[in-house]
């Protein structure tokens, strides 16, 4: 913080440091950001992996569903640098190309608790009252029901898409979210520019969406973050049990439970798809907390 | 005090009613209905469809079934499994001491290490120790718990041979306490790591908190010796968020870590719950979801008066 202390006397005020161009929030919450050395590696992590899956199965030389039953089961050679799978599939392309689908599916998921939960909160909040109450009724309804059950229980019903994943994930994650903002509104619906607004005739929906939200970014956009890591674990946990993804499509999940059947000849095939669960989910993690502390607010302040 | 139970309690009733009106509505959506596996698994007519539904009332108005479904549930007749006709209570009863014993173990496993790396955590701030058991919490709860259980398995099981790979214990063996210690070792670590590694990390920033408040700053004014201050008041206070973080964990004692149960191939609720879903077997289905929902509400009842018993400035909101 060489740079940024403010000057304690009126003496220090000279011209340098008053024409100094104002730090703007986003520079600020940069700066913040940067000092976190994990959450820094973890972002370089996620755009590394995020790069790779998007043009890996691209470029690869290999197509990840090409059978080739000569190359059955091959542990980690040169031209396979991470083995090959029972049916002669390069694995490291199949690991890129899952990653396509675990990694989307995240995002896609964690959109829409977000959206949702955004809503349900942001209502909840400003409005307060009955509407709060019985809004806050169904979220401690929905938080009672067991998580991963009733995932299971409705990709049983409702079919095994990506998108209906998506869907269903995100259905049931919503509730935190909508608490977190409801948290947000609920304070910031007493500051002075709501009034203001209020006053010259904005309609509730333009101050929620206008004013009020832009300023509860922060946390939502934590929770966001996550959101993508919670939503990773819960598909691959389901697509391990057979109810998320279906062959061909392959997840990471779905590549953990072909591999249980030839644990003890094809090591590889349990030990890759794992491992990239774990450091994406890690990496979104430790950039998760990064982003918490950047855009704490008290910490703005110095 | 007193007060505050009871508006609590009055506030988890129609929770409750809530819950169990949202799974006799899943019941319904269900392709087919509750008669729907006899229409598509065993080929029945509609005939005999018709008689059925006269028989089991399912020709009523959906709020007579629903209130019929309902006490009967509450009298303990859950209804028959789809797949192996046995009582759903009876599938429940037999698997349900096994999930208790295994996540019990586990959560015991999980809060000792957690709390002690906390606290360590806490204590040493900000030094190596504490970026350490950072990055170990954090792995903690960024690895899926079934893969760990296949790496334990793959490592202990098939490369070196010292711990069996799966159910509770070893067929045709002896039945003695060593076998089942042995059978118990992995699946609890592997359910421990996760809650560990979230333990470890609310108590961390628990501490920090009240670290810096001012009683214990007076404690410390006082002469008292810093250990003193540090368990009796500091700690003792940190702990208490970690309570209702806990008493909302456990009621996964009843439904079990399904992942876990899954992968050692142990005998509890959440691998039949898995193998029900794989089955479409619903009325398992649906009587652990009720029991784990009806769990979790009870638990967090329990954990809201427990909080308020502990800190009193929350029973007066």
């Amino acid at each position: 913080m060489s740079q940024n202390t403010s000057p304690s006397t009126l003496a220090e005020l000279d011209l340098e440091t008053l024409s100094r161009e104002p730090r703007s929030y986003r520079s600020l919450v940069w700066r913040k950001f940067r000092r976190h050395r994990a959450a820094v590696v973890g972002a370089v992590l996620l755009i590394v992996f995020t790069l790779g899956a998007a043009l890996g199965p691209a470029i690869s030389p290999y197509d990840q569903y090409e059978i080739k039953l000569d190359q059955m089961v091959k542990p980690p050679s040169l031209s396979h640098p991470l083995g090959t799978d029972d049916l002669g599939r390069d694995e490291l392309t199949r690991i890129l190309g899952g990653g396509r689908i675990s990694l989307s599916l995240g995002l896609m998921a964690s959109v829409i608790a977000v959206v949702i939960g955004g809503m349900v909160g942001s209502v909840a909040g400003y409005y307060g009252g009955n509407l709060d109450n019985a809004l806050m009724r169904i979220t401690d309804l929905m938080i009672s029901f067991p998580q991963l059950f009733l995932m299971m229980l409705f990709s049983a019903l409702f079919g095994k898409t990506v998108l209906s994943i998506a869907v269903v994930i995100g259905t049931l994650s919503w509730m935190s979210v909508a608490r977190l903002v409801r948290a947000s509104f609920l304070s910031l619906k007493e500051e002075d520019y709501v009034l203001a607004a209020h006053s010259i005739g904005a309609g509730s929906r333009t101050i929620i969406l206008k004013h009020v939200l832009p300023n509860a970014m922060g946390p939502i956009i934590v929770a966001g973050t996550i959101g993508v890591a919670q939503a990773i674990i819960m598909e691959s946990a389901l697509s391990y049990l057979g109810l998320g993804v279906q062959l061909p499509v392959a997840s990471w999940g779905s590549m953990l439970r072909l591999a249980q059947n030839q644990l003890t000849s094809a090591w590889w095939l349990a030990l890759f798809p794992g491992l990239m669960i774990v450091l994406s989910v890690l990496s979104i993690n430790f950039m998760g907390d990064g982003l918490r502390d950047a855009l704490d607010p008290r910490h703005l302040l110095n | 005090m007193i007060a505050y139970i009871i508006r609590r309690v009055l506030l988890s009733i129609p929770l409750l009613l809530g819950i169990s009106i949202l799974v006799f509505g899943i019941l319904q959506i269900i392709p087919g209905g509750p008669l729907g596996h006899y229409m598509r698994v065993q080929g029945a007519n509609p005939e005999d469809i018709a008689i059925l539904k006269k028989q089991l009332g399912l020709d009523q108005p959906a709020p007579i079934q629903y209130i019929n479904w309902l006490t009967r549930w509450l009298k303990g007749d859950w209804g028959k499994s789809y797949i192996t006709r046995e009582p759903v209570l009876d599938i429940i009863a037999f698997r349900l001491p096994n999930t208790m014993l295994l996540m019990g173990l586990s959560f015991t496993l999980a809060l000792i290490v957690g709390i002690s790396a906390g606290i360590v955590a806490a204590l040493k701030q900000y030094s190596i120790l504490d970026n350490v058991l950072t990055i170990f919490s954090f792995i903690g709860f960024s690895v899926p718990v079934f893969w760990l259980g296949l790496i334990m398995i793959l490592v202990f099981t098939v490369k070196l041979g010292w711990l069996p790979g799966g159910g509770m214990t070893t067929l045709g063996g002896p039945s003695s306490l060593s076998d089942r210690i042995l059978h118990l070792i992995m699946p609890v670590s592997a359910a421990a790591l996760y809650n560990a590694g979230i333990y470890s990390r609310y108590l961390r920033s628990s501490l920090f908190e009240v670290i810096n408040l001012d009683y214990i700053r007076t404690a410390r004014a006082k002469g008292l010796r810093e250990r003193i201050v540090f368990s009796r008041h500091a700690l003792r206070n940190a702990l208490i968020p970690l309570v209702t973080i806990v008493a909302i964990d456990l009621p996964w004692m009843f439904g079990g870590a399904v992942l876990t149960e899954t992968i050692f191939s142990w005998p509890g609720m959440g691998r039949q719950f898995w193998k029900a879903s794989l089955d479409q077997d619903y009325p398992v289905i649906l009587s652990m979801v009720m029991l784990v929902a009806v769990a979790v509400v009870v638990f967090n009842l329990l954990a809201d008066v427990l909080y308020a018993y502990l800190d009193p400035r929350i029973r007066y909101e």
